[in-house]
């Protein structure tokens, strides 16, 4: 098989657009297949990586400013149930508050009583009147 | 405008796996990835605002990975990878150091294309102006590259006991 056959591979694995005719007359081959294989196995030889940088590199670029340093941003899901903690403490005394402020007892349940009392005399502080009746005194 | 915090979360492990392979020391990862994005954020580099943040990050990445070479050409040579002597280990270690070798085995120029590619995830287009060759060149080096290590992992497979 010749070079340009088994480039049309590679170009397929690099996400570029090929001849479908081209391409499988390729795979029609044993060898084209087997390259195929080959190129799928050599990427994943290569990506298989999980290497992450160390401590030392983080605290070096927290330094730089490139990162939160530890505590910082990176903390705040830890500091937003004390914030919602302290709110809702602040909200329960207000209620307490309120409730304890607002005039208890029994008053609220009779009738005020009185103070004085206003006696309404026919012809001396009331008369009645031809529209329905009122009060004139 | 671009955040370089912003930038450094989204590409940091890429570029620094890009350089454990490209490097011709992997311990070297940590210093060069380092040295990517603190160019970034003191500005060194200007991001120009046409195409991917990706391809602007690892083409400073390639430009950090010569600066690198070209300090130790000037420095007395290390002993080259493929002849240093054979570590005892898994195989899973023996399987990276072949792949290490296969990659060392390569060009320099072809090795950056097919890393560009494999994991910097860039296209034949991005590749071409991080390395500055045309788009059908960095499609052919890489091409090369991944002939050359099919048949060298191939190889080596095929010799293991």
């Amino acid at each position: 098989m010749n070079g340009p056959d088994l480039e049309i591979l590679s170009a397929l694995l690099d996400g570029e657009s090929v001849d479908p005719e081209v391409l499988r007359d390729v795979l029609e081959t044993p060898e084209g297949r087997a390259a195929l294989v080959d190129f799928a196995r050599v990427r994943r030889d290569v990506r298989a990586d999980d290497a992450l940088p160390g401590g030392a590199f983080y605290e070096a670029m927290s330094r730089a400013g490139l990162r939160a340093p530890a505590g910082g941003p990176r903390g705040l899901p830890i500091r937003r149930p004390a914030i919602a903690a302290t709110l809702a403490l602040g909200v329960g005394l207000g209620a307490v508050a309120g409730f304890l402020a607002r005039p208890h007892g029994p008053a609220e349940d009779v009738p005020p009583v009185a103070s004085r009392t206003i006696v309404f005399e026919p012809g001396v502080n009331w008369t009645a009147q031809d529209d329905g009746g009122g009060l004139e005194p | 405008m671009v955040d370089s915090r912003e930038l450094f979360e989204r590409h940091h492990v890429a570029v620094f796996r890009f350089f454990r392979r490209a490097a011709s020391d992997p311990g070297e990862a940590e210093d060069l990835t380092q040295d990517v994005f603190l160019r970034v954020h003191r500005g060194t580099e200007r991001f120009r605002a046409r195409g991917r943040d990706a391809a602007w990050i690892f083409r400073i990445a390639r430009n950090v990975l010569l600066n690198r070479r070209r300090d130790r050409a000037r420095r007395p040579a290390p002993i080259p990878i493929a002849s240093a002597p054979e570590p005892e280990g898994t195989p899973r270690d023996g399987a990276r150091l072949d792949l290490a070798r296969a990659l060392a085995a390569l060009s320099e120029t072809d090795r950056d294309a097919f890393l560009l590619r494999e994991i910097g995830g860039l296209g034949y287009d991005e590749i071409a102006r991080a390395i500055g060759i045309t788009p059908d060149a960095a499609r052919n080096r890489i091409h090369r590259a991944r002939l050359a290590l099919r048949d060298s992992l191939g190889a080596r497979k095929r010799s293991r006991p």
